[in-house]
């Protein structure tokens, strides 16, 4: 709750630094669609502004944005407020996700790797988006015969030696806590990995991520995990057209 | 005597088309046997190891070129032929490159020539300049070595893979390498044994090995004379006993690393803690006090003062461990933890899986003989470019549950 409180204390009297482009369209999209549904004042819009930018830069999920409703609005508009965070929340999430996979589904479509996407993976390799690149242009590279050959090998190599680590070692002191709820949550999700691959993924990919306890760990397993289908789904739709398109040509 | 993995070593590479031309890496795959060796060799050879750094390299160098540590070679003249091994689409960018070389270099396009012939353009810019002097700018070993110095020096630790180690003992002897790893390594051999959660740090100073070992919270340390590598070997293998019955690959695989800045600071605090608890320190603190005076200039009236203001300087390195506190370091110390809170948590951590092995990845990967076809590098012998399959990811993405789904089982569990 303290962190919470620091949180919303320094998204009101800190003011907005300059967000990415992408972040700032994302942030102006929510706030539009919030104050649709439930007239914002002056001051709760910047709150609200200052407040998801700082989740951004903190990489946190939205989900952290819903403890924040209650100092936002008064409590006569409280479950109003819900309500409308629910409406928005699969719009949100979504279009989260959508960046990176729809930058991978880009390249496809222009048969091309950008060089920024070289760059970034060459640069900053072991970090979250890397690993969802080398995931992304692997089975991109697997499926299509004709994926852009050149950085095939790189991204390939990528693939495999990320994932050919697999030992994951949370710290002990993250298990310092006395939410049951969340150890339980922990203990099911450990559970369910044997039978889910995609969990294991999300398992990895939030490991790199640094994240800073337990509840921040689970947050962004949530949201690995929501990133790879979205990801893989979008990917087989595309490479399903691919593969029909070539077999009507033919 | 069991085998230990090093993190590191050297590998020499060669190009196809250029024989002559070998390539000093500096590589990182300890899963390879090729990294392997007798724990007795390693004590007695106490081979160089250290965290791999940024390496200068050309935009348009091919492999095996891109991450070259050095060249070896006993041609004098060959600064064509490694920069023949680049491959170059645009001219602005080999000029940037050759200017990287040459500051003054102006690229004007010859006609009749393209860039599937550069070499024209890097002979006008390297006029004049010797083979150290393009090297320095291109390896962070900044001379090429010879192939009889490369075969006095180093070590095959596997023939067939083509990796080599470098003893500490000859580091100093090959001055090109000396003054590029000079800031990079400590100033006596360091490394850090890991298997399993457990950690031991061995270092060798004043003819004495120092042994760390650490597991869970105990921390233990012990000395031993350079005369006794046998039982340091022992120490090691019994400090990660060998496990018959793991179902994993790697359950047994002891990791030899270079030391990580906590790895620094775990030796100052164990020292620290054998000097304030065990050491047979008189009253009169004179044998601590000439210490931090004569390693210092520290002064203090108090043991507290005096080590606060020790502590300041021996986090920072290097310290000589020629004092009598330091080589009688075989006692035991313990360090227990105290934990307040939560103690039915910790001790249920084993149930709660704080260690996750993501077995099934194991064998995903590609298939990709592609490259096997198309490369025009390779190792100097045998390379595994053998790369496994990978699962439909996504059908089974179209099928998996969402995260809610998934949450929703937890709450029908009994």
């Amino acid at each position: 709750m303290n962190e919470i409180w620091e949180l919303f204390i320094q998204a009101r009297t800190s003011k907005i630094t300059h967000p990415k482009e992408d972040e700032k369209k994302l942030i102006d999209r929510y706030i539009d669609q919030f104050n649709q549904s439930y007239s914002l004042t002056i001051d709760q819009k910047e709150t609200m502004e200052q407040l998801l930018y700082l989740l951004f830069d903190q990489k946190k999920s939205i989900y952290d944005f819903y403890p924040f409703l209650a100092f936002l609005f008064p409590m006569e508009h409280i479950e109003k407020s819900k309500q409308v965070f629910n409406e928005l929340l699969p719009f949100f999430s979504t279009k989260i996700i959508l960046s990176q996979t729809q930058r991978i589904l880009d390249c496809a479509k222009e048969n091309e790797i950008s060089s920024d996407i070289i760059h970034y993976v060459t640069k900053y390799s072991h970090s979250k988006e890397s690993y969802i690149w080398a995931l992304g242009f692997s089975y991109l590279y697997n499926e299509l015969p004709t994926f852009v050959p050149s950085y095939r090998h790189k991204f390939l190599f990528l693939y495999r030696n990320f994932f050919k680590k697999q030992e994951v070692k949370l710290p002990k002191n993250w298990f310092l806590i006395e939410d049951a709820d969340l150890l339980k949550t922990y203990e099911h999700i450990v559970d369910e990995m044997n039978e889910n691959s995609f969990l294991r993924l999300a398992f990895l990919l939030s490991f790199v991520e640094s994240p800073e306890n337990l509840s921040s760990f689970i947050h962004s397993l949530e949201q690995s995990y929501e990133e790879i289908i979205s990801l893989f789904t979008q990917l087989y739709d595309y490479v399903k057209l691919q593969k029909e398109n070539t077999n009507a040509k033919n | 005597m069991r085998k230990i993995n090093l993190k590191y070593s050297f590998q020499l590479l060669m190009d196809k088309k250029e024989t002559d031309v070998l390539f000093l890496h500096y590589t990182s795959s300890h899963r390879s046997d090729s990294h392997e060796i007798d724990i007795l060799h390693f004590l007695e050879t106490l081979p160089i190891l250290f965290s791999p750094f940024a390496m200068p390299y050309l935009s348009g160098s091919r492999r095996p070129f891109q991450g070259t540590f050095g060249f070896v070679s006993d041609e004098k003249k060959q600064t064509d032929r490694f920069l023949s091994l680049t491959d170059y689409k645009f001219y602005d960018i080999l000029e940037s490159d050759l200017k990287k070389i040459n500051p003054t270099y102006q690229l004007r396009k010859k006609t009749g020539e393209t860039l599937n012939n550069v070499i024209p353009y890097i002979k006008e810019a390297l006029s004049g300049m010797n083979v150290q002097e393009v090297v320095s700018k291109l390896a962070p070993m900044s001379d090429v070595l010879s192939l009889n110095e490369f075969h006095h020096h180093f070590i095959p630790l596997n023939k067939e893979e083509g990796t080599y180690l470098l003893p500490w003992s000859q580091m100093q002897k090959i001055s090109s390498l000396h003054s590029c790893l000079e800031t990079k390594v400590h100033s006596f051999p360091t490394y850090s044994f890991t298997n399993k959660g457990k950690e031991m740090l061995l270092y060798f100073v004043n003819d004495t090995f120092f042994l760390i070992k650490q597991h869970g919270d105990q921390i233990t340390s012990a000395t031993f004379s350079s005369y006794e590598k046998q039982k340091v070997a022992e120490e090691i293998e019994t400090f990660f006993p060998f496990n018959p019955k793991a179902k994993y690959q790697h359950v047994n695989e002891i990791v030899v690393s270079p030391f990580s800045p906590s790895n620094w600071y775990k030796i100052v605090e164990t020292t620290a803690s054998f000097v304030e608890n065990l050491a047979p320190i008189p009253d009169d603190l004179s044998v601590l006090r000439s210490f931090f005076q004569k390693e210092f200039g520290i002064k203090a009236r108090s043991k507290i003062d005096l080590w606060n203001k020790g502590m300041q300087e021996l986090k920072k390195e290097p310290f000589s461990f020629d004092y009598p506190f330091f080589t009688n370091m075989s006692h035991e110390t313990q360090k227990n933890e105290t934990i307040t809170r939560n103690g039915e948590i910790i001790n249920n951590l084993d149930h709660l899986k704080t260690k996750i092995q993501l077995a099934s990845f194991e064998n995903s990967g590609i298939i990709d003989d592609t490259h096997k076809e198309k490369t025009d590098f390779y190792a100097v012998s045998g390379r595994n470019f053998k790369l496994y399959t990978m699962p439909d990811y996504g059908e089974m993405a179209s099928k998996a549950p969402s995260f809610a789904d998934i949450m929703k089982k937890k709450e029908v569990k009994p």
